[in-house]
Formats: C-alpha cells, sequence, structure tokens
C-alpha cells in the first residue's frame, strides 16, 4: 500500500493538469485527424447515385395484390410496385416530383398523397392536383422469371 | 510525461540548432502577468485559433470547390450533400467566419477599453486596423462564392456602395468586378483574393502584429 501511495504523491497537481490537456487533446486531435482523412477520401456516393445502382431484383410478381402498391427499397430511393388490371406489373418511383418528400398510398381514397406540400397522383402515377409539376416518375422494369428488377429511370 | 517524449524527439535538432533555448526565450518564458489573467485577455488568442481553424477547413473545400460560374453552385452542393463530413466542412468554416469577425471585434473592444492602444502601442493599433480590414475583405470575398442568388444579390449591394465613391467609385468597382458587371470574372477575383492574396495578408499583419506585442509586452493594468 505505501508504494502505491507515495507514487500517487510524487503526481503534481501540474502534472496531473497537463496530462489530462495532453489526453484529451489528443483524443479530440485523433478524432479531427479521422474527419480529415474522411473528407480528403474521394466519396463513393455521386450525384448521379441511381446510375451506380444499376439493376437490382426488388421482389417478385406473385408478392403484389392487384390494386395494392407495395413499397420497395431501391438503393437509396424507394419505389413502388403496382399490379394492374391486365396482370402488368408498373414501377414508379415514392418521390414526389415536387421536393421529393416520400408518398403515401392511401387506401381508403385509392390515390398517392404527398404528406409535404398535399399533391395527390392516382395508381398510375398520373398528377391529379397539388404543387408537385408533373407526373410520378416511372422506372425502368424488366421480368427476370417470377423476379422484377428495377433500374433507373424510365423517362429524364 | 508528454515533454519527456518530446524532448527525446527532439534532442538532436536541440543539440545541433539550440532551439529549445530560442524557442523559450522568444515565446514561452514569458509568463501572463496578474491584471491580464481575464477571460476577456483572450479575445485575440480565439480570433487567432479562429483563422487557423479558417486555414484548415478552407485548404480542405478548395479540394471540392470549383470558381467557375457554371460549376460553382453545384460544387457547393456536392460538397454539402456527397462529400463525407462534407457538411461539417462547410459549416465550420462558415460558423467560424462568424465567429471570427465577433471575435476580432470583441478584442478591438478590449483593447479599447483596457487603452492598451496608447503610446507606446500605436502602431499595434494600426496593424490591427489592418487585420479588421482583412478579415472583413475575407467575410465579403467568401459570400460570393456559393454563387446562389443571396451571394449574387448581396456582391451587388456591395459593390454598388463601392460605385457611389466620389470620383474613383466607377473605376474601383471596375478593378473589383474585373468588367463592368458582376459575372465570372468577379467569382474568379474574388476566388484569387479569398484563398491567395487575404491570407498572405493576413498572415503577415498576425506576424506583425504578434512581434510587436512580444518586443513590447503586454500593456499594464489599468
Amino acid at each position: 500500500m505505501g508504494g502505491f501511495a507515495k507514487k500517487a504523491i510524487e503526481l503534481t497537481r501540474r502534472d496531473f493538469l497537463s496530462w489530462l490537456t495532453a489526453a484529451s487533446l489528443s483524443v479530440t486531435g485523433f478524432f479531427a485527424l479521422g474527419t480529415l482523412a474522411k473528407q480528403i477520401t474521394p466519396p463513393t456516393r455521386s450525384p448521379e447515385g441511381l446510375t451506380e445502382v444499376g439493376w437490382l431484383a426488388v421482389g417478385t410478381v406473385d408478392s403484389l395484390t392487384e390494386g395494392l402498391p407495395k413499397l420497395v427499397e431501391y438503393g437509396e430511393e424507394w419505389v413502388y410496385l403496382v399490379k394492374k388490371a391486365d396482370g402488368l406489373v408498373n414501377a414508379i418511383n415514392a418521390a414526389c416530383p415536387h421536393v421529393r418528400c416520400k408518398l403515401g398510398w392511401n387506401a381508403n381514397t385509392k390515390r398517392f398523397d404527398c404528406p409535404c406540400h398535399g399533391s395527390a397522383f392516382t395508381i398510375d402515377g398520373k398528377r391529379l392536383y397539388g404543387p408537385a409539376p408533373r407526373d410520378m416518375f416511372a422506372m425502368k422494369l424488366r421480368l427476370e422469371g417470377k423476379n422484377i428488377v428495377v433500374g433507373g429511370y424510365a423517362d429524364a | 510525461m508528454l515533454s519527456k517524449v518530446v524532448r527525446t524527439i527532439a534532442r538532436p535538432f536541440d543539440e545541433r540548432f539550440n532551439l529549445t533555448n530560442r524557442l523559450h526565450e522568444s515565446l514561452l518564458d514569458k509568463p501572463v502577468p496578474d491584471h491580464a489573467r481575464r477571460y476577456y485577455f483572450c479575445f485575440g488568442g480565439i480570433a487567432f485559433f479562429l483563422f487557423l481553424t479558417q486555414a484548415i477547413t478552407g485548404v480542405l473545400l478548395t479540394m471540392y470547390y470549383v470558381p467557375s460560374q457554371d460549376q460553382a453552385y453545384s460544387s457547393v452542393f456536392y460538397i454539402s450533400n456527397y462529400v463525407n463530413y462534407g457538411w461539417l466542412l462547410r459549416s465550420i468554416h462558415n460558423w467560424g467566419a462568424q465567429l471570427m469577425v465577433v471575435f476580432v471585434m470583441l478584442h478591438m473592444l478590449r483593447v479599447y477599453i483596457t487603452a492598451s492602444y496608447k503610446h507606446p502601442r500605436e502602431f499595434n493599433w494600426v496593424v490591427g486596423m489592418l487585420l479588421l480590414m482583412t478579415t472583413m475583405a475575407f467575410t465579403l470575398t467568401g459570400y460570393l462564392l456559393p454563387w446562389d442568388q443571396k451571394a449574387y444579390w448581396g456582391s451587388t449591394v456591395t459593390i454598388s456602395l463601392v460605385e457611389k465613391v466620389p470620383f474613383f467609385g466607377k473605376s474601383m468597382a471596375n478593378i473589383i468586378m474585373g468588367g463592368d458587371k458582376l459575372g465570372q470574372a468577379t467569382l474568379t477575383r474574388f476566388f484569387s483574393a479569398h484563398i491567395m492574396v487575404l491570407p498572405a495578408g493576413l498572415v503577415l499583419f498576425m506576424a506583425a502584429h504578434f512581434w510587436m506585442v512580444r518586443k513590447q509586452g503586454i500593456s499594464g493594468p489599468l
């Protein structure tokens, strides 16, 4: 016990404080340098993020019900898969063409509603009204057996 | 503890160049007088620290910024939305700039209130004024760089103020804008001033500022 106590006393207030300062500066500096290194690393995301995702299997035809859009993930975006009366499948981007809020399917009124500014669209993505300037964005789509594969914007 | 590590690394250099003694004589061995141990005596140092953060974040921003009419805004958008921690980078540079102006002003007020500008420190007050002007020029030129509506019309207003100067106004505005209207030439000029001319000027004036403080010492108590 004596040795420990003696050693503890030898650490002066000045030593302790400079140790504390050095330690906190080192921790801060470590994270600052880490952030700095991250910042000069070329970003992997790009403004054309969609083209980088490419063709992506997002679901199967069997999982869809007619008249009930299914929300699926496509890269960093959301896409609605819609099965039509003739059995064909539609893929529409879930982002509102106004300021890209995520549209929700309203089962009562049978239309897509925008939670931000109240734009509304039909089940086919046709614009009904609202600040949105155009129809919802259609997505490129192909079938591989039963799999639905989505690949970026159809128009634009 | 830490000083031991530093001393081990520094010893070979110290033996040859006698660095430690010189460092102590010229910089470190300067106890702060009692009357100056107040928080308001720290404003100048804080302004200097903020300048250092501005320099570091500024260098990082130039790695992504494109000073062209067509791409300036989209490159700034890219920094904010796609560069890793780019939003943090821009925020620190923006807030650092605001705070730097605030602390430069507070430092000036402190010097005025404690009457530190009086004989024999008048020249340091003059250099301080140059530093203030340079800082303001930094904020003016930096404001245009994002090239959005706010930047464009803000700079339009500032330059129209310059035009109102009697006799020389028109030609001064012409030189600032690099032509007779705000455009690509202005953006290039402001960018060049913001990252080359002004930093060089600020560092030069700061060196003079600090050298004079060291030479004359901190002013006495009231």
